[in-house]
């Protein structure tokens, strides 16, 4: 069982940022995602997380880590690209 | 005889934003049991979302290269103020969402202060900076409000504001914040100015003009001067949970490292570093407006924000632009501008070499 690890970043609030108090988390098993949202999520480390240019700012940024026989992996995308499913595991929260 | 009835756009703009994604338009446009002038109807309208996609970038685009190819003091006089208009979400994520008629009298809190604010911030840009909206041409400003379920952000997508309720303990409504309107509008500005990319130095220019204008916006409309100020980014916007644990704002440009800021940055370029986030590293260029606009006194948007206005319209666009470049270009205006007046050059030299540039 693949478990990927999700952080959302970014957003007007800048959660995440190094010396952020806000930060938004959580996991989700890539067994439990439709064949669908799998490919999807295939599909985001294959491309490295290139973002094609785009004008939005402020938007939220998902960053999707998983870990594999070489180490582990991630990679980060805007949030229009990034699976409903996926996107509801995180909770956002002070620390 | 079938009875779907679907809204695909709204005709209150200048644009054809559609309701329905283009995904779903294409699965209409495969439904058997829809009607061959519908199929065909949907399948037009999937074709057509995806060519207004690419019309928006493309007007971008132009507007940047009208900048550098038209001769200076080639512009578009404004004849009327922009439209303003507002869509409800309806804590979908599907922009723009339902049109709201007659915004300004709606009976949803939310929908008044999105118009209202956002009218208010046309009528800034216009008294203050002669600016004829967004674009300088009167684009129309359109807001959607009640996006996604206790969404605690709010962002410009390129062509339009959005606006999240918050999740009511960490943030609370999102348009509560005259300074985040102005915040995400300034985005819009910076779009079709300076043309900004969204990383690395320029990334954190971009952050900082749309903490500049938003502050400058919000003291502009309490009618405060520089000592009256909060400088405080997001104060309105703070939920109880934030408020409970000491903080009172995202940002504070009058002491960006401040322990009461969610989100604390570095106050010397000496900090920097390639990759930081844009609202992190934005607290240098804003450390430095801070600081001329205090030394200056008076109202922020009299010297030091024509200043700022005029380093970010008055030259083209300059996508991967360096804040050294942007404090030196501020110099020179400064002397442009005020050659009368050598204490508003020393302010604004005094300020960046305060932040190390």
């Amino acid at each position: 069982m693949s478990k990927l690890k999700i952080e959302r970043l970014g957003g007007l609030a800048g959660f995440g940022s190094q010396n952020s108090h806000l930060r938004s988390v959580g996991e989700i098993d890539m067994d439990t995602l439709s064949e669908k949202d799998k490919k999807t999520v295939e599909d985001l480390f294959a491309s490295q997380g290139k973002v094609e240019k785009d004008l939005a700012v402020d938007v939220f940024r998902y960053r999707i880590s998983r870990t594999t026989s070489e180490g582990i992996e991630s990679v980060e995308q805007s949030e229009e690209k990034i699976p409903v499913a996926i996107k509801q595991t995180v909770k956002d929260e002070i620390i | 005889m079938k009875t779907k009835k679907i809204t695909l756009g709204h005709q209150n703009c200048d644009c054809h934003c559609f309701i329905i994604p283009a995904k779903i338009l294409r699965k209409f446009s495969r439904d058997k049991t829809l009607s061959a002038g519908e199929r065909k109807a949907f399948s037009a309208a999937a074709r057509f979302e995806n060519e207004w996609r690419k019309a928006r970038e493309a007007k971008s685009l132009v507007s940047l290269s009208a900048q550098t190819i038209l001769p200076s003091g080639l512009t578009v006089r404004p004849v009327s103020p922009p439209t303003v208009t507002v869509f409800d979400c309806k804590h979908h994520n599907t922009l723009p969402g339902v049109s709201i008629s007659n915004p300004g009298s709606s009976s949803d809190q939310t929908c008044k202060r999105a118009f209202t604010e956002t009218t208010s911030v046309a009528s800034f840009y216009q008294s203050i900076f002669g600016r004829n909206s967004i674009d300088d041409a009167g684009m129309a400003m359109l807001s959607s409000i009640h996006y996604s379920v206790k969404y605690n952000n709010a962002f410009w997508n390129g062509g339009q504001m959005t606006y999240g309720d918050g999740d009511g303990n960490i943030f609370i409504d999102f348009t509560k914040g005259n300074d985040v309107i102005g915040h995400e509008l300034t985005h819009g500005v910076t779009q079709y100015t300076l043309g900004l990319a969204y990383q690395d130095e320029a990334g954190g220019l971009n952050e900082s003009i749309s903490d500049v204008f938003g502050s400058m916006f919000r003291q502009w409309q309490g009618n405060q001067d520089v000592s009256q100020a909060d400088w405080l980014i997001g104060k309105d916007i703070m939920g109880p949970g934030a408020v409970a644990r000491g903080f009172s704002c995202l940002r504070d440009m009058s002491n960006p490292a401040a322990s009461h800021c969610l989100s604390p940055q570095p106050t010397k370029f000496s900090q920097y570093r390639n990759g930081m986030d844009p609202h992190e590293s934005s607290g240098i260029p804003n450390f430095a407006f801070y600081k001329v606009a205090m030394a200056l006194g008076g109202n922020s948007w009299t010297i030091a924000g024509q200043i700022w206005y005029n380093a970010v319209t008055q030259f083209g666009p300059s996508p991967n632009m360096t804040m050294k470049q942007f404090a030196d270009r501020t110099r020179k205006v400064a002397v442009s501008l005020f050659s009368s007046q050598k204490s508003v050059k020393v302010a604004v030299d005094n300020a960046w070499k305060a932040v190390g540039l």
